[in-house]
């Protein structure tokens, strides 16, 4: 657990700093508008290596064939559940998905689960590089919905956080993914024209973050309950040894 | 070489042990069947032998088993793979890839044998299974039984000297199942493959295997010989619920009544060659005027007043110039019960969705009371034609069994929901389980609650979708009662199904479908008699005794005992 | 549910192609696309994925891409026309003020700018169709595994893959069954509707949980992880033939990064428009990058198999 918290406090800052660094370092040689570095790229490359080490984690982690076939016939689940959704802007139950696993299941299911999603889905959408920055987004919805476990939460109220979770989520993607839109084909990067791009995405964002809710809402409850009477059946060993 | 000494194995928390005392040798080259009850233990035992159990589920083991020289307890089934194969009841769930030379190199990439020797295997693997035209076929392209070859292929691949198969023909057609068996034969007769065979049916392997091993109750309660077990242990089967093949059944009710016969017959050659030499020696003889089951149903058959269901020139197509129905044309009147059968693919599944508007026809018209399908919905249907599946899984969706009934309820907007729900518990006997969650009750409890809640909207027409698959031979009885019943009041059943014995025990009416095509529709006695493939194996014994006098027409043991002593 | 796979074995030499080569020439052409500025160089690359889209016959299905490509431009040309003013050529002033934002001006300069990053666009999604397009997924993986991923995930993934028709099938069944009981899936408004598919939601996971436990234990049945090394028995082949090829494909990526490093390839749309000429030498280097570009499609002629098994 402590080497996955180090990994996760590494990449949350380094993408922090990416996320930022075209806004404050003006005129230097960092300052992406100067024309020697290509930001669009280096995100690019960073998500990509972050998604890496969510790899060689998986392979630590995983313990055996279980934990293998539970992540991707999860991952199968929701990726499928996307296409359905494919012409409605951004509703979709992915994301509610992956919360869901994530919180079930631990984080390292939770961004298996979510690349998977990503991966999968696109090979009927289409890849391109939006995918790695969607298993990125993802997998930290799956992370991080992990974490809402260790809060004491009874039945109803976990739904509930559930839904907050989702909601912020549902804007937090937006946020991110909308990165690559920005860094590719805006000029100047600058907060302005970043506002501008999430200002386009609107739309996109709000559906998405109201899906979420919407989605928790209905199916949360009966998703997790039926997670948690199989983890608890057949996934003793995920108990007893921990995914940590 | 197997030595399993006073096991005894507790699931997770259960309080019961779900093996009991079991102590077991199985020599090198033997071809043993594991028969029982479902809940048996079979399943558990099986995985007791390359140590899923307890590896994979946990648990509490007392005894030792030890395979090949390897104790289980301290073996993982991984490493275990190269001495004890296994494969699982259903192929869809023990496939790993994609496609099928992929597939038999799985166990063999993770064996990290050099490329050169995974080809050589996979070639081998093909050839012994003889299912090397499937090479580069994708997996999911294939039927169930070509799936289960390939599952057995994979396995063969690892070189085990033991193979394990839990009912492995269980979710297949009988061609299928055919297919699968001659091949475990092979493997035992030509390579002397240590087989381990759990199954439930014992008509279709007795006669393979070299000996019977009987669990009920996580205990064993008869071992040996075929023939001796059944000769010795008849009464002990029949009352632990071990489903007796009917040949079986004549035989040890003719012996109960003095008829000499020395050697138990298990095959229909061997059962023909025992009545010939009753019917010689003129021990019995057969009076055909003493059947008198005969008169009821010509009677019942009268009655056919108006029909309930009418289908006129149904065609149907899911693909463009591939019609799946061909003109089918058909009258079903109140208080029937009948078999629909055929081939795979003969269309069975597509005409019987047409009875709630699953399916519209594409052409003619299906009408249910006098309603046209096309005009209703699934859901207005829904009250005149309750569906059961075949899996009981796809049913189940509440977290509790009474909720799961008040589901249909809702959905078909009836009223009084609880009283009703309490009387359907009741009736199906599940009252215990009012609010355990559905899907981790067992097999047989799952499919009485799927019945369950169709049933509680008491729908007058009740079709069913091979609903006796993979079940055991007391709640296939029990069923078949049951679906009796419903019918005397009133109702009309319609049963999918593949297996012969099934239609045989309850239905009337047989319809014969084969390539979309109505081919035979009549009283199952016409139907099923002489029909070679189709035929009851009581029927195919008895085929070829006109010269004495026994007519053509006997379907079950009940039958034939009849036609000897006059009821 | 009807779902389709963007593959389609269409039997071309693009689909008979090394998908190394195929991955190694998308990437060449989407990193160039990024580092490139010059509306020339932009086009360029957009140009030069057409033939490999006409031969690989998935022309179709790109054209069918440019709907979505085409609003994303229009996306691109106003957030740029909104956000820079610095244009010389004003087209249009607005006399209102938008908070933040100031005076509002569309300036010709930044139409083109964002012109300019709509074939940046186009060209990526057009490399990204042959991905797309002409590698089967399988191949993916395999190509993944070459490429020393930890195994664990391109298994996970592979078996993703192996489950999209099992659980398409249990879908279309429980479906019926529902139904059947008297579901009625259209009926109501959203919420209703979504209430209703839980009705197979449900089942249908608790289905796919109860296959996984199953497939688990035939996995490990079958020496799943019993060593921690392992072999393949397919791979796809890496021979002289094929690394030239992939060389082939990458070659045009280095070119460019040379060729922006000796200044070609950037370009000024602010404050007014530079000359769009390149000069002689930028037109030289223009036609030997088309000309790498489209190395792949000779070599491409010659079939091999590129899977060892």
């Amino acid at each position: 657990m402590r080497r996955g918290c180090f990994f996760l406090i590494l990449i949350m800052s380094l993408g922090t700093f990416i996320y930022l660094a075209p806004l404050y370092f003006k005129g230097s040689l960092l300052d992406p508008n100067a024309g020697v570095l290509n930001w669009g790229l280096v995100a690019t490359i960073f998500v990509s290596l972050t998604i890496l080490g969510f790899f060689f984690e998986f392979e630590r982690a995983a313990a055996g064939a279980k934990e293998i076939a539970l992540v991707s016939m999860l991952g199968t689940i929701s990726a499928l559940s996307r296409l359905p959704f494919a012409a409605m802007m951004n509703f979709q139950p992915c994301t509610f998905f992956i919360i869901c696993s994530g919180y079930v299941f631990g984080p390292v299911a939770g961004f298996m689960v979510a690349c998977l999603t990503a991966l999968i889905s696109n090979l009927f959408l289409g890849h391109g590089p939006w995918t790695p920055y969607q298993m990125f987004i993802w997998g930290l919805v799956g992370i991080t919905a992990a974490w809402l476990r260790k809060l004491p939460l009874s039945k109803s109220t976990a739904v509930v956080a559930l839904a907050a979770f989702g909601f912020l989520w549902g804007w937090l993607y937006g946020i991110i993914i909308n990165v690559w839109f920005w860094t590719y084909f805006v000029y100047p990067l600058t907060l302005k024209t970043y506002l501008l791009t999430l200002l386009n995405a609107v739309i996109w964002d709000a559906t998405h973050a109201l899906a979420n809710v919407f989605f928790v809402g209905i199916f949360g409850a009966r998703v997790i309950a039926t997670m948690e009477r199989f983890k608890k059946r057949f996934y003793w060993s995920i108990e007893r040894d921990g995914v940590k | 070489m197997i030595k399993i000494k006073g096991l005894t194995f507790f699931y997770g928390d259960a309080r019961e042990p779900a093996l009991k005392n079991i102590n077991l040798t199985v020599g090198d080259g033997e071809f043993i069947l594991i028969a029982g009850p479902s809940g048996g233990g079979k399943s558990s035992l099986a995985r007791c032998l390359n140590g899923l159990v307890p590896h994979f589920y946990g648990g509490r083991l007392k005894g030792r088993i030890e395979v090949e020289g390897l104790e289980t307890i301290r073996h993982a089934p991984k490493e275990l793979a190269t001495r004890v194969g296994m494969v699982f009841q259903d192929p869809e769930n023990q496939l790993v890839t994609t496609d099928v030379e992929r597939e038999i190199a799985f166990g063999l990439e993770n064996l990290a044998l050099p490329r050169p020797e995974i080809a050589k295997r996979i070639e081998e693997a093909l050839d012994t299974v003889g299912v090397a035209g499937l090479r580069c076929r994708s997996l999911h392209e294939l039927s169930g039984g070509e799936k289960q070859k390939v599952a057995i292929a994979s396995v063969l691949a690892l070189k085990p000297r033991v193979l394990v198969l839990d009912e492995p023909t269980s979710e297949l057609d009988p061609q299928g199942a055919e297919e699968v068996l001659s091949i475990l034969q092979r493997l035992n007769d030509e390579l002397g493959l240590t087989v381990i065979l759990v199954e439930h049916r014992l008509e279709r392997v007795i006669h393979l295997v070299d000996r019977l091993v009987v669990l009920s109750a996580g205990e064993i309660i008869a071992d040996g010989r075929p023939q001796e077990v059944l000769e010795a242990r008849y009464e002990e089967l029949v009352r632990a619920g071990v489903g007796v093949p009917p040949l079986i059944v004549l035989i040890q009710k003719l012996k109960e009544r003095g008829v000499p016969i020395e050697r138990i017959p298990l095959t229909v050659k061997e059962g023909r060659a025992v009545l010939e030499s009753v019917f010689r020696e003129g021990i019995v003889h057969p009076h055909p005027d003493s059947l008198p089951s005969r008169e009821r149903e010509e009677k019942h058959t009268e009655e056919q007043a108006e029909p309930a269901i009418e289908i006129e020139n149904l065609w149907h197509a899911y693909q463009q110039d591939q019609p799946v129905l061909k003109g089918i044309s058909l009258r079903i009147s109140r208080g029937e019960f009948i078999a629909v059968m055929g081939r795979n693919a003969a269309g069975k599944s597509t005409l019987i969705k047409h009875f709630n508007g699953l399916l519209k026809p594409l052409q003619g018209r299906v009408r249910v009371f006098g309603r046209d399908t096309r005009g209703a919905t699934v859901a207005e249907m829904a009250r005149h034609v309750g569906y059961v599946f075949q899996n009981p899984n796809d049913h189940l969706f509440a977290d509790t069994v009474a909720e799961e009934i008040a589901f249909t309820l809702k959905l078909t907007g009836c009223g009084d929901i609880p009283r009703r729900v309490e009387e359907t518990l009741a009736r199906f006997n599940l009252a215990r389980y009012k609010d355990q969650y559905p899907h981790f009750l067992s097999g047989g409890e799952k499919q009485r609650l799927a019945l369950a809640s169709v049933l509680v909207a008491q729908p007058p027409v009740l079709v069913l979708d091979e609903p006796t698959r993979g079940m055991d031979h007391r709640l296939k009885n029990e069923l078949m009662q049951f679906l009796d019943d419903y019918r005397k009041g009133g109702n009309i059943v319609i049963l999918v199904t593949h297996d012969v014995e099934t239609a045989v025990a309850c239905a009337e009416r047989v319809i014969l479908l084969s390539e979309g095509k109505v081919v035979v529709d009549g009283n199952k006695k016409e139907v099923l008699s002489r029909a070679l493939l189709f035929s009851p194996q009581i029927n195919r014994v008895l085929q070829g005794f006109a010269g004495y006098g026994v007519p053509q027409d006997i379907l079950t043991a009940e039958e034939a005992l009849e036609l000897v002593w006059g009821g | 549910m009807q779902i389709s796979l963007r593959y389609k074995d269409k039997g071309t030499v693009i689909h008979r192609l090394n998908p190394f080569a195929k991955l190694a020439w998308v990437g060449s052409v989407t990193l160039l696309a990024v580092i490139f500025e010059h509306p020339l160089f932009l086009l360029l690359l957009f140009l030069a994925t057409l033939p490999v889209v006409i031969l690989a016959r998935a022309w179709r299905e790109w054209v069918s891409l440019i709907r979505f490509v085409i609003y994303m431009s229009l996306v691109i040309v106003i957030i740029n026309s909104l956000v820079m003013y610095h244009g010389t050529h004003v087209l249009l002033e607005f006399t209102f003020e938008i908070p933040t934002l100031g005076n509002p001006k569309i300036t010709l300069e930044a139409i083109c700018f964002g012109l300019g990053m709509s074939l940046r666009l186009l060209a990526i999604v057009s490399a990204f169709t042959v991905l797309n397009f002409t590698v089967h997924p399988d191949d993916l993986m395999l190509a993944m595994i070459k490429l020393k991923l930890p195994y664990k995930s391109v298994l996970a993934m592979s078996m993703s893959t192996r489950f999209i028709p099992t659980l398409a099938g249990d879908l279309e069944r429980i479906t019926d069954v529902q139904r059947a009981r008297g579901l009625e899936m259209d009926k109501g408004r959203l919420r209703q509707k979504l209430k209703s598919r839980g009705a197979v939601l449900i089942p249908l996971l608790a289905n796919s949980l109860d296959r996984t436990v199953q497939v688990a234990e035939a996995m490990e049945s079958r020496a799943f992880g019993a060593l921690k090394k392992r072999t393949y028995h397919r791979e796809i082949r890496l021979g002289t033939y094929d690394l030239v090829t992939v060389c082939a494909a990458i070659s045009p990526f280095f070119f460019g990064l040379y060729l922006r490093y000796l200044g070609y390839g950037g370009y000024r749309y602010y404050p007014s428009l530079q000359k769009i000429d390149p000069g002689q030498t930028g037109w030289l280097f223009l036609a030997a990058l088309a000309v790498l570009l489209l190395l792949i499609l000779p070599l491409a002629w010659r079939r091999r198999r590129y899977i060892l098994d």
